[in-house]
């Protein structure tokens, strides 16, 4: 009856939460848990769950597979809106659930925060953990990728098979006695990138070369795609071009638009992760044309909360800055200083380089002249940084909002 | 000027490394030794190594160090009464001790013994601190990120052997001061590029080391960044006062 009370409060709870107009993918989770501690293990689970965890990609991931599934008619439970953590995978069980506590859905795709491993296995069995990578991550939680390695192998469910990446030799050798399929870009694996390009990803698969619609070209997303071929082959899944064709990077990670005569590209990367942000750099560099960029990781919002530790600068490869394709470079936010360090430690030349703590400064300071394209980079779009700057650049180029 | 750089393939955390590459990039004519776990030291066999330094490392990587250390104990002891310099960072400061422990991963290991102390590794309790110290008066400013636990042997309550004076944050132990010290072995919990976050403590170390007093590379910029921090650390709000 406990469980019944807390499954019914957890399901009235995000009714009132939608009333009222707020985020209802943690609270009912976490108040069905606190009315019933036993609640994860006792709601009803869909036969088959995927899970996807890993430093980095996995949200992207999460997407992608669940549009292919959704895209090919398969009805499914997911927190792909919602938190990763352990209250979050028990909102979305509790908001699957029949009022009986039975699963509405056969078949569940999680995305899993790496640290929550133990609490969620304990009680959720994956028939597949995809494991992105596992790589250099926000210290404070996360440690080194190591650490990471050893949380998953304590809490893994010995009947999960194991979708891992070649190309990542820590994840690579994860839990070796488990049943896996390795993914790769350009590392011997079951499921590897051949060629991308022109909206095409060829791929070789266990079953011989195949072709799916490219849903992006920046080199991690390409993995990504990898990533979730191997998932839903593995999972049975026969039309996967199809269900591709549905996928899309969330607009949250990657967005071009033109303000005024200026071409804006924003890209998020994780603050504190130095393998994304090396990525989103590099990306920046390799693309074509004179660039300006925007670098704002360190949000004001984060001043309090620990953001100061610039310790991952270190980890990241700032040498991308030093192209010569890049005419100009602001570094925003409250470590603007630290970035400033790290940039000229890598080489880059301080001639071209400007900062401020302020973000709705950064948009008056870059320079256009001669720019044909502007990055800005900066971090989870639960901060501001991106909004505030973008607004200064249509204020500064005569733009209403 | 040779600094000795120990076991970068795998003491290489944090941004750890460009504690080293500072000091490079500041005196080009240094000679850096990167010395592998599998290979002897060089301060083993030179005694013109201006620096050791090594690094934070993971779990695994520590006992790899301690057991690579421990043929070299006692020429380590010898060189630090010669009053040769060592400086290790993060969790390396725990090799200097008595013993590591890691209950939560099943083993423990001695440590070189140079200090009175006994590192518990809690894997489930990560601790972070912000470290305001000031050492032999110069303010010294970064952070702490471990899953070290240290306690004194014994009868213990304090030690005289301390690195930096606390100012704000948290010592070795309860009543301690921050890191160790040993003529010039020092040791400190501070992660990271210290001597990046840090140019005056860095300029000092350069002119005992033999470095001169010539400026760092990009000093300007280091030592503005380093100002903006102390700020921050002199300013009660950053440690929850008013």
């Amino acid at each position: 009856m406990r469980f019944l009370i807390a499954l019914w409060a957890a399901k009235a709870s995000a009714v009132l939460l939608r009333l009222l107009g707020r985020n209802a993918t943690q609270f009912p989770g976490a108040l069905a848990m606190r009315l019933c501690p036993g609640f994860l293990a006792k709601v009803g689970k869909p036969a088959r769950i995927i899970a996807i965890t890993g430093s980095n990609g996995k949200t992207t991931t999460t997407n992608f597979i669940v549009a292919a599934l959704e895209a090919l008619g398969v009805r499914l439970l997911s927190n792909k809106l919602g938190s990763n953590l352990e209250a979050g995978i028990a909102t979305s069980l509790a908001l699957g659930a029949k009022l009986t506590g039975a699963p509405r859905c056969a078949v569940a795709v999680f995305e899993v925060d790496e640290r929550a491993s133990k609490l969620i296995y304990a009680h959720v069995t994956p028939e597949l953990l995809l494991i992105t990578n596992l790589t250099n991550d926000t210290i404070k939680r996360n440690a080194h990728p190591s650490y990471i390695r050893w949380i998953i192998e304590q809490a893994l469910p010995s009947s999960t098979k194991l979708v891992l990446n070649a190309a990542d030799p820590v994840s690579a050798m994860l839990a070796v006695d488990h049943k896996r399929v390795f993914f790769a870009l350009d590392a011997v694996a079951d499921y590897r990138a051949l060629s991308w390009g022109d909206g095409v990803l060829r791929a070789s698969t266990p079953t011989g070369e195949q072709e799916y619609p490219l849903i992006h070209d920046n080199r991690v997303n390409v993995a990504n795609e990898v990533a979730a071929v191997a998932v839903l082959s593995e999972f049975g899944v026969s039309e996967i071009a199809r269900g591709l064709a549905a996928a899309k990077v969330p607009g949250s990670r990657y967005q071009k638009e033109m303000i005024s005569w200026l071409s804006v590209v924003s890209m998020t990367a994780k603050s504190a992760s130095p393998p994304a942000v090396s990525t989103a750099l590099r990306y920046a560099a390799d693309a074509p044309g004179r660039k300006a960029l925007i670098v704002a990781y360190d949000d004001i919002g984060e001043f309090d909360t620990g953001c100061e530790n610039t310790c991952w600068y270190y980890d990241v490869d700032f040498t991308a800055l030093t192209d010569p394709s890049f005419v100009f470079i602001v570094f925003a936010g409250p470590r603007h200083l630290d970035a400033v360090v790290r940039a000229l430690l890598a080489g880059v030349d301080s001639a071209l380089i400007r900062s401020t703590p302020a973000e709705d400064a950064a948009a008056d300071l870059v320079k256009l002249d001669g720019v044909d394209k502007l990055f800005l980079l900066h971090d989870s779009p639960l901060v501001n940084s991106e909004p505030i700057i973008k607004a200064g650049l249509r204020r500064r180029l005569g733009v209403s909002a | 000027m040779i600094i000795e750089h120990l076991y970068p393939e795998v003491a290489n955390l944090y941004g750890d490394p460009y504690n080293v590459e500072i000091l490079r990039l500041s005196r080009p004519d240094a000679l850096v030794i990167e010395t592998q776990l599998a290979e002897a030291p060089a301060f083993a066999v030179r005694d013109d190594i201006d620096l050791v330094y090594l690094g934070s490392m993971t779990e695994a990587a520590q006992q790899q160090a301690a057991d690579a250390l421990e043929p070299y104990r006692e020429r380590i002891a010898l060189l630090v009464r010669l009053g040769k310099h060592f400086l290790f960072t993060g969790n390396a400061l725990d090799l200097v001790g008595e013993r590591v422990v890691n209950h939560d991963m099943g083993y423990e290991f001695a440590g070189l013994g140079f200090f009175q102390f006994v590192t518990t590794l809690r894997m489930f309790s990560r601790v972070h601190n912000r470290m305001f110290t000031t050492v032999n008066g110069l303010p010294m400013v970064g952070y702490r990120s471990t899953f070290s636990y240290h306690a004194l042997r014994g009868e213990q309550r304090s030690v005289d052997w301390g690195f930096g004076h606390i100012v704000q944050g948290q010592g070795l132990a309860a009543g301690c001061d921050e890191g160790v010290r040993l003529h010039n072995l020092i040791a400190t919990e501070i992660i990271g590029p210290l001597l990046i976050t840090n140019p005056l403590f860095t300029k000092q170390l350069l002119a005992v080391i033999g470095g001169g007093d010539a400026p760092l590379a990009h000093e300007e910029a280091l030592l503005a960044a380093y100002q903006a921090r102390l700020a921050e650390f002199r300013d009660p709000r950053r440690w929850g006062g008013h």
